[in-house]
């Protein structure tokens, strides 16, 4: 079997995650893996002790060099549960010294000994880059790189619709909103295909979807209501305000009666269907309130996984790194 | 190559370690001792030895506190720890199936002082065979015995328990 | 100084010349050719099972001096050039400050001659600073040696100068080179295709291309300016070049070596040696661009050389510098080429040497006896690896470093004089 560069990249020559960038390219018994092993991580969450010591004596640094508090406390209390030391570091880059201020952050990082670096970028392709070509010894977990990819939301995602839908093989599954500029449906996608699911559906306007979302295995509607037929997963997508000044939809009201999830939209969907939001919602925007805060939303639930996730690719990277270290030295001797 | 050793018959085993935790209780004078087995053979065993004493029972996977992650990658099943009472200033039984290098009970200790502090930690296994790595040893052991490096031995369950005695292949 | 070369195929497609001969050169000049030349030279070349053809002409390269000269070098690059089997080559204006000026000018034709590699034909700024605003004083540049008048990649947005430049640029006949990209359209990073959405990179549409050129088209057909478009990438940018042509419009087109050879799939697992303007296209435009080149609507290859520093191309993909150096690989690349939608050698070959010189008014090179010995000895078979002993360009941007190649020019002659001998 011949595996995709993102793959080889990814995993140990036997097969173990060692860097955590993309669910693209990962095989199916990696992402139950990540899954199974999360679920463990959910059940020491809801202990009275919610601390293991698997990366005990391991330094992780949160890389930001985008500011997002919500997603780094996420990856902060999930090391810190892990016994992890962790330092955390917000990153400002002017446009023009972007290039060489990364390299040297990276350097002076990797002089410390660090272990993990969780990477949180605004271009595309900045955590592949450090994991390629800057500091391979390092695991690396993508924290959202520009409008490429957000692996542990999107797993996340995974691990709330496996709980309370279970297999994946006759679910029927919509991501609504600007997928075009969103750096987790683009991994949703393909985790659920790679996951066995049949159905998966983008529902936007054209200015908010990508060129040929088809290759990501994904049929695409502009009508929110066809979309919405029968399905068993609404994921609903942040939008982002600053789309409306860049002539990607006229206002927020408009965009709201288009493709905002109300009551009577939901009713398309399942009974049982349940509703998923990566948060902070914008009321009345995406969403209407007495959806988000309905019996058929999860949202909540869906931050407590977030922590069980980072958890399990934590540790799992981590175990993976030292092992490939450790075999790469045995080669050496 | 050596004959493999004849083993015990399982069911006299456990009556064996029970009978010898009754003791360790009486002379050692362990007021409400609780009982934590270790997942999963230990488990299977603590469970017949709570209902013996009419004893608390608690079960604890220590996959999260491994000291071998690092070489052999994370079990992606790990059973939840179940502790429900509180371990401080209590006299706690740990019971595992087989006792051979301690690092599991190492990290059962670990896992157990995360929970608090315990007044008292005293170890039945069901039998102790050579290859200790850590100054750990059983209070009460049924069956003390030598292996060869390819054999090693697992108690199968839960119903029957049944000692059984695995080899490797050819080392 | 003389030299003989023995039983090289000797291929001049301008003068339909394909055969084994013997070709001897005396004071810089080609004083015979015949099939077996007798007379003792100085320097006796066995060029058996060789390729002897014209000095090539590149009409797009960056050589990076003034301003850039941690990149490369006028010396350095009309170096690599030469070992491509250069002889003149056409620098784009985009350096720094902009050639926009004749001591600009002067200084990047003082370099280029003191190195003595090449001739240059240099292509100086259409607007001043390349700010697409004042005009440049093109008389003076002209007769100062520049060939023709370009904005290099800036997209001039103002239909007003755009207008004035043309009819300016008409008025004394001079010649606009033009690289046809919609500005708003190619903020991106890649082709605007499946790779581009799975990579979450912005996508540079085929319409960045297809918009710009019908946009020029119209300014050349009103104002009669003479036009030459660079760069072309796709199968619908070409189709719109063969509509102009058949409509008679005074317009030629070049394509880069890379956009024959590479498509957009060279990007995956961001690979920023493939970060390119215009982007590296699909499949189908490569095919198309190819048989542009067999129908005649594409007239040239260029190499729109491009060097740069390791720090150019060491950031997220986004980040790093645009352009390939393309000098160390010009020949195993062209050669490759034979055969592809039916592409022969003497295409090849003409759309790098006779084409090329003749849209930048340059003295036709051809070997014909009397002409200068401007000439390229290429062994087709030679496998060598592409390494830092072997490479010539200080460009660290190398797409096939450490590969193993196949072809590489032997010798190159420069006015007689040996620029290069591998």
């Amino acid at each position: 079997m011949s595996l995709s560069p993102s793959a080889k990249l990814q995993l140990t020559d036997s097969g173990e995650l060692r860097h955590f960038l993309t669910v693209d390219g990962l095989p199916k018994t990696m992402l139950e893996r990540i899954l199974d092993t999360a679920n463990s991580f959910v059940v020491v969450g809801n202990q009275e002790v919610k601390k293991v010591p698997l990366l005990r004596g391991k330094t992780v640094v949160n890389l930001f060099f985008e500011n997002s508090t919500r997603t780094r406390s996420t990856f902060e209390l999930a090391a810190k549960r892990l016994s992890a030391d962790v330092l955390n570091l917000d990153i400002k880059t002017s446009a023009t010294s972007k290039g060489e201020s990364l390299l040297d952050t990276l350097r002076n990082l990797r002089a410390m000994h660090s272990d993990m670096f969780v990477v949180r970028h605004s271009d595309s392709g900045a955590p592949h880059f450090i994991a390629d070509q800057v500091t391979p010894n390092v695991a690396i977990i993508n924290a959202g790189d520009g409008r490429h990819a957000h692996p542990t939301q999107a797993m996340l995602d995974m691990l709330t619709i496996h709980r309370h839908k279970g297999a994946f093989d006759q679910l029927k599954v919509a991501i609504v909103g600007d997928i075009l500029h969103s750096r987790v449906a683009r991994d949703q996608a393909i985790a659920l295909n790679t996951l066995g699911c049949q159905d998966v559906r983008f529902i936007g306007p054209n200015t908010l979807l990508p060129t040929e979302a088809a290759s990501l295995g994904v049929t695409t509607h502009t009508n929110m209501d066809q979309g919405l037929q029968d399905v068993d997963v609404v994921i609903m997508l942040r939008l982002q305000t600053e789309r409306m000044d860049s002539a990607f939809l006229p206002s927020a009201g408009e965009y709201f009666n288009a493709y905002g999830l109300n009551r009577q939209r939901l009713a398309k969907a399942k009974p049982d269907a349940i509703v998923m939001h990566p948060g902070p919602i914008n009321r009345g925007i995406e969403i209407e309130s007495e959806v988000a805060d309905g019996s058929q939303s999860l949202i909540l639930d869906q931050v407590g996984y977030g922590i069980a996730i980072r958890m399990a690719v934590m540790s799992m990277a981590m175990s993976g790194q030292m092992q490939q270290r450790q075999s790469s030295q045995q080669e050496g001797n | 190559m050596a004959q493999a050793p004849q083993l015990p018959d399982t069911p006299s085993l456990i009556a064996d370690i029970i009978q010898q935790v009754k003791q360790l209780i009486t002379q050692q004078q362990l007021q409400n001792p609780l009982i934590i087995g270790i997942h999963t053979g230990g488990a299977w065993l603590a469970e017949a030895l709570a209902a013996e004493l009419q004893a608390p029972l608690g079960k604890l996977d220590i996959s999260f506190y491994r000291d071998d992650f690092t070489q052999q990658g994370l079990n992606p099943k790990v059973n939840p720890s179940n502790l429900p009472f509180d371990v401080n200033d209590r006299n706690v039984i740990l019971v595992d199936d087989v006792l051979m290098s301690g690092r599991t009970v190492r990290a059962a200790l670990n896992e157990i002082f995360d929970y608090g502090r315990p007044a008292s930690i005293k170890l039945a296994t069901l039998c102790a065979i050579g290859g200790r790595q850590l100054p750990i040893q059983a209070d009460a052991c049924a069956l003390q015995m030598d292996l060869a490096d390819n054999q090693y031995l697992q108690l199968q369950g839960p119903t029957p328990l049944q000692l059984t005695l695995i080899e490797r292949g050819n080392p | 100084m003389s030299m003989l070369i023995r039983q090289a195929r000797t291929l001049d497609p301008q003068h339909n010349i394909d055969k084994l001969q013997d070709v001897l050169i005396k004071d810089g000049l080609i004083v015979e050719i015949s099939n077996h030349i007798e007379t003792q030279a100085e320097q006796i070349i066995d060029a058996s099972g060789q390729l002897l053809i014209p000095g090539m002409t590149d009409l797009l390269s960056y050589l990076r001096q003034p301003g850039n000269s941690q990149k490369g070098t006028i010396a350095s690059e009309t170096k690599a050039a030469a070992s491509a089997g250069f002889t003149c080559v056409a620098p784009s204006p985009d350096t720094q400050p902009a050639t926009d000026s004749t001591a600009v000018l002067e200084l990047v034709e003082d370099r280029a001659a003191q190195a003595g590699f090449c001739d240059l034909a240099p292509i100086a700024a259409l607007t001043q600073g390349l700010q697409s605003s004042h005009l440049t004083n093109m008389q003076g540049l002209s007769k100062a040696g520049a060939i023709a008048f370009s904005n290099a990649g800036e997209d001039i947005n103002s239909n007003t100068v755009l207008l004035r430049c043309y009819e300016y640029a008409a008025t004394f006949g001079l010649k606009i080179f033009l690289q046809a990209r919609d500005a708003d359209l190619s903020n991106g990073h890649m082709h605007d295709g499946a790779l581009a959405t799975q990579l979450g990179l912005n996508g540079i549409p085929v319409m960045a291309e297809t918009l710009a050129i019908s946009r020029q088209l119209q300014f050349i057909e009103h104002t009669g300016v003479s036009a030459h478009f660079q760069q072309i990438s796709s199968a619908s940018g070409v189709n719109l070049i063969r509509q102009a042509k058949a409509q008679g419009l005074p317009v030629t087109a070049d394509v880069d070596l890379a956009h024959l050879c590479y498509t957009e799939a060279q990007v995956q697992g961001y690979a920023s040696q493939y970060h390119v303007q215009p982007p590296l296209r699909g499949e189908d435009d490569r095919q198309a661009l190819l048989v542009a080149l067999v129908d005649g609507t594409i007239d040239a290859i260029v190499s729109a050389h491009q060097p740069h520093e390791a720090a150019a191309k060491c950031a997220p993909f986004a980040a790093t510098e645009l352009g390939m150096a393309m000098y160390d690989t010009f020949v195993p690349l062209l050669l490759g080429l034979q055969g592809q939608a039916g592409l022969s050698l003497n295409q090849l070959i003409k759309a790098t040497t006779s084409t090329p010189a003749a849209i930048a008014g340059q003295d036709s090179n051809g070997i014909m006896v009397g002409n200068t010995a401007n000439l390229c000895l290429i062994n087709p078979h030679q496998i060598w690896t592409l390494d830092e002993a072997t490479q010539q360009s200080a460009g660290a941007n190398q797409s096939l470093q450490g590969q193993v190649l196949t072809g590489r020019a032997q010798l190159t002659l420069h006015r007689g004089k040996i620029t290069w001998q591998a």
